[in-house]
């Protein structure tokens, strides 16, 4: 099953029994100037994006725009009914209610009674938020995948969501080497280093 | 991550020679402010008490709130703060000295009778009081009253003791036991300061009352401690200690207090806003009284000020990682806090507008002099952060 030319391999796979050996690699790599790897582990691993340098996730763009949105469409619907109605909608509906569109009574409360709005604007801001926060979560991750090339290791799709640790040197890596990059895996401690077909 | 693991074990402490004039000598400005303050008595003994009290609960509260997150840190079994738990430690170590604050109100509800109402005999005769006399009297107010402040007092002082004996000892078992008590000493924490916060502060008008108040003023109390914590680290900073704090611990610190100002917005606009829908006559008496004159501006200042302003300022990451956005927010937190609780307490001395008069400030200052003071000298008792700890090193690495 190992693929022939260069071109065929998606990159270098690397099986390690411990995070700390992992970690240690993956710090040793990125300090020999890899950028283009990926660690498949059963757990998050704290601190590693910062080994990755990935620098400040987006993602929290996606929750300020959403939570933005979410309380613009709240603000509309809240106070749309109670907006003065246009004189070129007398006819259509019913011209006794004050000019409003709707007007709610409730209790003799104003009609654009704010404290009653409150409610529905955090509401609506929260889940807008949340939602748009999923959404980029699943864009920045380019999700949902149904073809990656690591799933052709069989050892990795079988162990990483179970008890072994992972590192994948990509061969799209402007330093990546398959015999030079193999052995420095090997010496960073990889029980198993493989070719992953693409 | 950085070189700061060489500096743990090391007994880093405050230079106590040094600090002992400045101790002496806050001590000293403070009680003198105070001393001149009491000359407000001969003009205005109403005021003088109501300035008294509104100084108390600020002070009062910065303690409960510090006590709060030493409880938190053994409940929730954290490791972030671990390095940085000591000076809170320091904080809530001062009941102590703010019980004393407590004895000029306890002299009013004995004899005077100006702060509160339901104390006055003509007022005692009447039925709305008889029928909340059996909680509402004065033996037992005093009696849940010492119950406060003695279980306050050991908790804090014995919480902050048996950190320092480990830093002694070095042994692990010392947070295993605090961790234990700490679960139900929490619950009691909160049961406790409920009804506080309805004796000393909800019962100034009698006939009002409102289930989230307590609640209510726990958050501003804690927000505005994890403000005065910050402010205390970023102090320690700047003189060269703490080195081992970086932007890590400041982003942490600086979103709990993004929380608690949320937090803080969620209750009061409960509060407020069930009130509003209410409209039932005894309920609103609290809210018609804030909402003329002066003291409407007040409230709104509330609303921009405690909420919105360090909400916005701290919603992105970049200011929650940098020392000074970070000291300014909490300088304008606690600052907030105590227009929160003036605005509680003094409309019912200045019933007709917002008025600051020199004894309201004399009686901040003097307190906030002695209160400073004594926190220096509970610092530089001990270590600068318990250097024993078990996940000291873990709160030193802290990556989030």
């Amino acid at each position: 099953m190992e693929p022939e030319r260069t071109e065929d391999i998606y990159g270098l796979g690397a099986e390690f029994d411990s995070i700390h050996k992992l970690m240690a690699a993956a710090m040793e790599l990125s300090k020999l100037g890899y950028t283009q790897w990926e660690v498949y582990s059963p757990f998050p691993i704290h601190g590693i994006a910062h080994v990755r340098r990935l620098g400040k996730s987006k993602v929290s763009l996606f929750s300020l725009v959403g939570g933005l949105i979410g309380l613009t469409i709240a603000l509309v619907m809240v106070t749309a009914i109670s907006a003065p109605r246009p004189s070129f909608f007398k006819e259509v509906l019913s011209s006794h209610l004050q000019g409003l569109f709707y007007p709610l009574v409730v209790q003799g409360k104003p009609y654009l009674g704010f404290q009653a709005f409150v409610p529905v604007l955090i509401e609506m801001t929260i889940l807008f938020a949340s939602f748009s926060t999923v959404i980029g979560v699943l864009f920045f991750n380019r999700m949902p995948s149904p073809y990656k090339s690591v799933w052709n290791w069989e050892r990795l799709s079988q162990k990483a969501m179970d008890d072994r640790f992972f590192l994948v040197v990509e061969n799209a890596d402007p330093h990546f080497s398959e015999d030079k990059t193999k052995l420095i895996l090997k010496q960073l401690g990889a029980q198993a280093v493989v070719s992953i077909r693409r | 991550m950085n070189d700061a693991s060489y500096f743990i074990h090391q007994r880093t402490m405050l230079p106590k020679e040094k600090l002992k004039g400045v101790i002496r000598l806050l001590g000293i400005a403070g009680s003198i402010v105070l001393l001149i303050s009491l000359l407000g008595l001969l003009v205005n003994k109403s005021e003088f008490f109501h300035a008294w009290l509104f100084s108390f609960l600020f002070y009062f509260g910065l303690c409960t709130g510090s006590l709060f997150w030493v409880i938190l840190h053994y409940v929730t079994n954290a490791g972030w703060d671990t390095l940085l738990r000591r000076q809170v430690e320091n904080v809530a170590a001062l009941f102590p000295l703010v019980v004393l604050f407590a004895l000029p109100i306890f002299f009013d509800i004995f004899s005077t009778h100006y702060l509160y109402e339901w104390t006055r005999p003509e007022i005692q005769k009447l039925k709305e009081y008889l029928e909340k006399a059996s909680y509402l009297n004065v033996p037992f107010f005093s009696l849940r009253a010492v119950l406060y402040f003695c279980f306050f007092s050991i908790v804090s002082w014995y919480f902050r003791k048996q950190s320092c004996i480990q830093d002694g000892d070095g042994n692990p078992l010392h947070s295993l036991k605090l961790k234990r008590i700490a679960y139900p000493l929490a619950i009691l924490f909160g049961f406790l300061f409920t009804f506080f916060a309805i004796d000393w502060a909800m019962s100034l008008e009698f006939r009002w009352s409102s289930t989230v108040w307590a609640f209510y003023l726990f958050t501003g109390a804690a927000g505005a401690s994890l403000s005065l914590w910050i402010l205390i680290l970023l102090g320690l900073r700047k003189f060269g200690y703490l080195l081992q704090m970086n932007a890590e611990h400041y982003h942490l610190l600086g979103k709990l207090l993004f929380a608690f100002t949320a937090l803080w917005a969620y209750l009061a606009f409960s509060q407020y806003m069930l009130i509003w829908y209410g409209n039932i006559p005894e309920e609103t008496d609290f809210f018609i009284k804030r909402n003329y004159d002066g003291w409407f501006y007040v409230s709104l200042l509330l609303v921009v000020g405690r909420f919105a302003l360090p909400f916005l300022f701290l919603l992105p990451q970049a200011t929650k990682k940098n020392e000074r956005f970070l000291a300014m927010v909490a300088s304008w937190v606690l600052f907030m806090q105590a227009v929160e609780l003036y605005w509680i307490v003094m409309p019912m001395e200045f019933e007709r507008n917002l008025e600051v008069g020199w004894i309201e400030i004399s009686i901040v200052v003097g307190m906030g002099l002695v209160f400073l003071s004594g926190y220096l000298r509970n610092a530089s008792r001990v270590c600068l952060y318990p250097i024993h700890d078990p996940r000291l090193q873990e709160s030193i690495e802290v990556y989030n």
